[in-house]
């Protein structure tokens, strides 16, 4: 058997039919019990003047066979009392009439109440009376007698009583069938009235059960279906349908414009130009655009796999808003590498909650690829223009040479004039300076790999500036040295340490207008020991700073241009750090920072 | 008026006028015998009427004193009267006798005391302090036979029974046993008979224990100063019934055989019976035959 639903899970029609049924059954029930009441009570009243008329009556027709002892034609009187009309036939139990002293003289029925016999078994005895009198007495189940006894009076002399008995029988039958008829027309409202709840809610409801299905429809996401509701009804449920109707329209509208919306950032995102994914808390990716696909990557092979096994992630914080970029590579799905700029964000729902990670990257394969080109043909553009300021320098001593040489070679009148051995000094001087611009350059372009060894710097700046001492560059120009105490050793090749020190000191010499002093000092700071040189010269304009480590770049007029360019490169080597500072009018100062350890 | 004015008066009717316009011979019958008895009543009459080729007319009594009344005064001339008032009006104002029916091999009866089936009585004696039914105070079987046998008894209803009554009929009797009104009744064995026959349920409910002799059956009587020749042809008429289809259908439903002619002496019984009661009871009979009860 079906488990009885419970009553707030009927539908409708039920509710409203098992209503009707309730209400009709109800009302049905106290007008029945009600009708049922007054109608027994209306019978009994109505039974008990039968009783009482059918008694008289009986006194009255006994009369004369009293009188006259015919006490055969008083039996007959008194069974037809009992038995003679139709219409108490069931009604009257008993008829008798008895003698003044209580004895029968006829009773309708002789066999158990004889003749002649004082009454037995008198279920409502009582003493004979002057005028009608009623009595009752229930004598069986749901049956009661109403004795109605009426004197026979002749000559105001009673001569006997006339007892007629009426049974509730005949009357609980009425009632049983007045019952059964009210039970019947009950049952008949009752179910009218649920077929009728039934109807009627059926009716009623049609438009609730369209609304159902509508919204069924919609909430299945079938907007497209119309889910108009029909009803002409223009009641609260017809106006609910109405209302129903334009909620959806304006729903289908909505849901338009969000899919357009959606389509439009989807498109957004498809179509950038960078690659757009986003992931889950645990790493899987959730989405990737179309960009990766262009990769030849498959989209079921990203979507919920980590991001980790296609690329080397950078770390991301945790903080909201949060974001990093780093750059990594990442193998395509055709095997190619690729470089990407990967930038991540945290992604928040609306409560600002985690959930999870917004990456946009930029395949950046092909800029790093002009760069490499750019660099390339820049180094070839340094070659070139290398290669004119060498032949540049070059030009101007070869020149003196060849000019020298013509002049002590040749026999012309003049020449006689001419100071060979002024002209010999020159071609040697010449022939020097020849020399000393392709060791420079030699040094610069050819360097050879540091023979690094334990050194202390104080010494190796004091020993470069003794011999810079010697030199004329220092005439009338003081050095002055301030050397740290205690500075750790710094492994460098000694010889080239030397020349990069020396080329720092000697230019700052010779920026040094006369009588100026040069300073030199040297310190330990962080892991690592400067050696700063500063002049009180011009300074260098700021449009030239930059260029200061170019080679053949110079702004005296006998210098090859390689001295700083030639310490950069020995510094850099050895990895230091070799920087200028300086302010027009205000001298300069350089300064070599070089790592307390050599690197591994 | 004298019989003999009438007697002139009817034989003049008959010579001269239509039957019509003749006075109706008028024929009394007692529902002592069978109640609801009228509608045969009425053929016999209509039949015995048209055998004279005069208007007949039914008179009914309940008892045979009304009965012996009117045919003392000549108000009605034929009827259907017990053996008993017969014997005492044949002596008091010469009731004559015409014919008898005939029920059984001879124009005969015989008086039952009957009870209800489940009575445990077997015997008259048995019914000693009971309620008992007699008929009509001037029936032979329904009170003479039964009032003779207390008699020979020593006994008097009386003292014999405990409450007695009268039905005026025999039907009453049997039906006053079958419902228990009475423990016992005497009736008329041709009634019983009959009911036995037409009302197997009533007489079912009750049981003979006591069957007397034969006495000369209920005859058909003519008051004194009836015409001899209408005497003559109403004999005719009752003795012919069998011997036509009408007759036949109107004896075949009063389950008689014929009617017959019959003595006077077929009454015998009845009268020595009445001595006896007398001669016990003296006055007793007399006295109850002359009061109707």
């Amino acid at each position: 058997m079906r488990r009885l639903q419970p009553i707030w899970e009927w539908s409708l029609g039920t509710k409203l039919a098992v209503t009707f049924l309730l209400v009709v059954t109800g009302v049905a029930v106290l007008v029945s019990i009600s009708v049922i009441r007054r109608g027994r009570s209306a019978l009994d009243e109505e039974l008990r003047e039968r009783g009482v008329n059918l008694a008289q009556n009986l006194a009255r027709l006994s009369i004369d066979p009293v009188l006259q002892d015919d006490l055969w034609t008083l039996y007959k009187v008194v069974r037809d009392i009992a038995t003679g009309g139709s219409d108490h036939r069931n009604v009257v139990a008993y008829a008798m009439v008895l003698d003044p002293e209580g004895r029968v003289l006829a009773h309708s029925d002789p066999a158990r109440f004889p003749m002649s016999e004082p009454l037995r078994h008198d279920p409502v005895s009582r003493p004979a009376g002057q005028s009608w009198s009623i009595y009752s007495a229930e004598v069986g189940r749901g049956e009661a007698i109403h004795d109605a006894a009426a004197p026979i009076i002749v000559d105001k002399q009673t001569v006997g009583v006339a007892r007629v008995g009426v049974s509730t029988r005949e009357l609980e039958a009425t009632i049983g069938r007045m019952t059964r008829d009210v039970l019947i027309v009950t049952a008949s409202l009752a179910a009218v009235g649920v077929v009728l709840g039934y109807v009627i809610s059926r009716r009623m409801t049609r438009p609730l059960r369209e609304l159902g299905h509508a919204v069924d429809r919609i909430a299945e996401g079938r907007l497209d279906e119309p889910a108009v509701v029909h009803t002409r009804e223009k009641d609260e449920i017809g106006r609910l349908a109405d209302r129903f109707n334009v909620m959806t329209q304006r729903l289908r509208d909505n849901v338009r414009e969000i899919q357009e919306t959606k389509q439009y950032l989807e498109n957004l995102l498809e179509n950038a130009n960078d690659f757009i994914y986003t992931l889950d808390l645990g790493g899987r990716i959730t989405y990737v655009n179309r960009r990766f696909f262009e990769l030849g990557f498959e989209k079921e092979a990203l979507i919920g796999r980590p991001l980790d096994a296609l690329l080397m992630r950078p770390a991301t914080g945790t903080a909201p808003g949060s974001a990093s970029v780093a750059e990594m590579e990442v193998k395509s799905g055709d095997g190619q590498h690729r470089t990407l700029v990967v930038g991540e964000s945290h992604l928040f729902d609306n409560d600002g909650h985690r959930i999870g990670t917004l990456g946009i990257a930029k395949d950046v394969s092909e800029r790093k690829e002009l760069e490499t080109r750019l660099i390339q043909s820049e180094r070839l553009a340094s070659v070139g223009e290398l290669a004119g300021a060498l032949a540049h320098e070059l030009r101007n001593p070869l020149g003196s040479l060849v000019a020298a040489s013509k002049m002590l070679g040749a026999n012309s009148p003049q020449a006689a004039s001419y100071d060979r051995a002024a002209l010999l000094q020159v071609i040697i001087e010449e022939g020097r300076r020849l020399d000393g611009i392709l060791t420079d350059f030699l040094a610069f372009a050819r360097p050879r790999p540091p023979r690094q060894q334990p050194t202390s710097v104080n010494a190796l700046v004091n020993e470069v500036i003794e011999s810079l001492r010697l030199d004329d560059v220092a005439a009338g120009k003081p050095i002055q040295t301030d050397f740290g105490d205690g500075l750790a050793t710094v492994a460098v090749d000694v010889d080239q340490m030397k020349q990069a020190v020396w080329n720092v000191i000697r230019n700052g010499l010779e920026a040094s207008p006369a009588g100026k002093v040069l300073s030199v000092t040297t310190t330990a700071v962080d892991g690592h020991v400067t050696i700063d040189v500063t002049d009180e010269g011009a300074g260098i304009p700021a449009e030239q700073r930059a260029r200061l480590f170019e080679p053949f770049h110079t702004t005296k007029p006998r210098g090859t241009g390689l001295g700083l360019a030639i310490a950069h490169r020995i510094v850099t080597a050895h990895g230091g750090v070799i920087d200028v500072s300086s302010s027009s009018g205000r001298g300069t100062s350089v300064c070599i920072k070089l790592p307390r350890e050599s690197p591994a | 008026m004298s019989p003999l004015v009438i007697l002139l008066v009817l034989l003049g009717a008959v010579a001269t006028t239509p039957a019509w316009a003749e006075p109706p011979v008028r024929i009394a019958i007692t529902p002592v015998l069978v109640e609801h008895y009228l509608e045969v009543n009425r053929e016999l009459v209509s039949y015995v009427g048209e055998k004279l080729g005069r208007r007949t007319e039914l008179v009914q009594r309940r008892s045979y004193k009304e009965i012996s009344d009117l045919l003392e005064r000549g108000e009605v001339d034929v009827a259907f009267v017990c053996g008993r008032p017969y014997v005492i009006d044949h002596e008091r104002f010469g009731l004559e006798l015409l014919v008898a029916p005939v029920v059984y091999d001879g124009p005969v009866y015989y008086s039952y005391v009957i009870v209800p089936s489940d009575s445990s009585a077997t015997r008259f004696e048995d019914l000693r302090g009971k309620r008992y039914a007699f008929s009509d105070p001037l029936s032979n079987s329904g009170h003479l036979v039964p009032t003779y046998m207390l008699a020979r008894m020593g006994e008097t209803p009386e003292r014999f029974f405990k409450r007695y009554i009268y039905t005026y009929s025999h039907s009453a009797n049997v039906e006053a046993v079958a419902v228990k009104f009475v423990d016992g009744a005497s009736v008329d064995s041709y009634v019983y008979d009959y009911l036995a026959t037409t009302n197997p349920d009533l007489t079912a409910r009750t049981k003979i224990i006591v069957r007397s002799p034969p006495h000369g059956i209920t005859p058909v009587v003519v008051r004194r100063g009836v015409d001899p020749a209408l005497k003559t042809r109403l004999r005719a008429a009752f003795l012919e019934m069998s011997r036509d289809a009408r007759g036949q259908e109107i004896l075949r439903q009063m389950m008689l055989k014929r009617f017959e002619a019959v003595p006077d002496s077929l009454f015998d019984s009845i009268r020595s019976m009445l001595r006896a009661v007398d001669a016990r009871f003296p006055g007793a009979i007399a006295e109850r035959g002359a009061s109707g009860r």
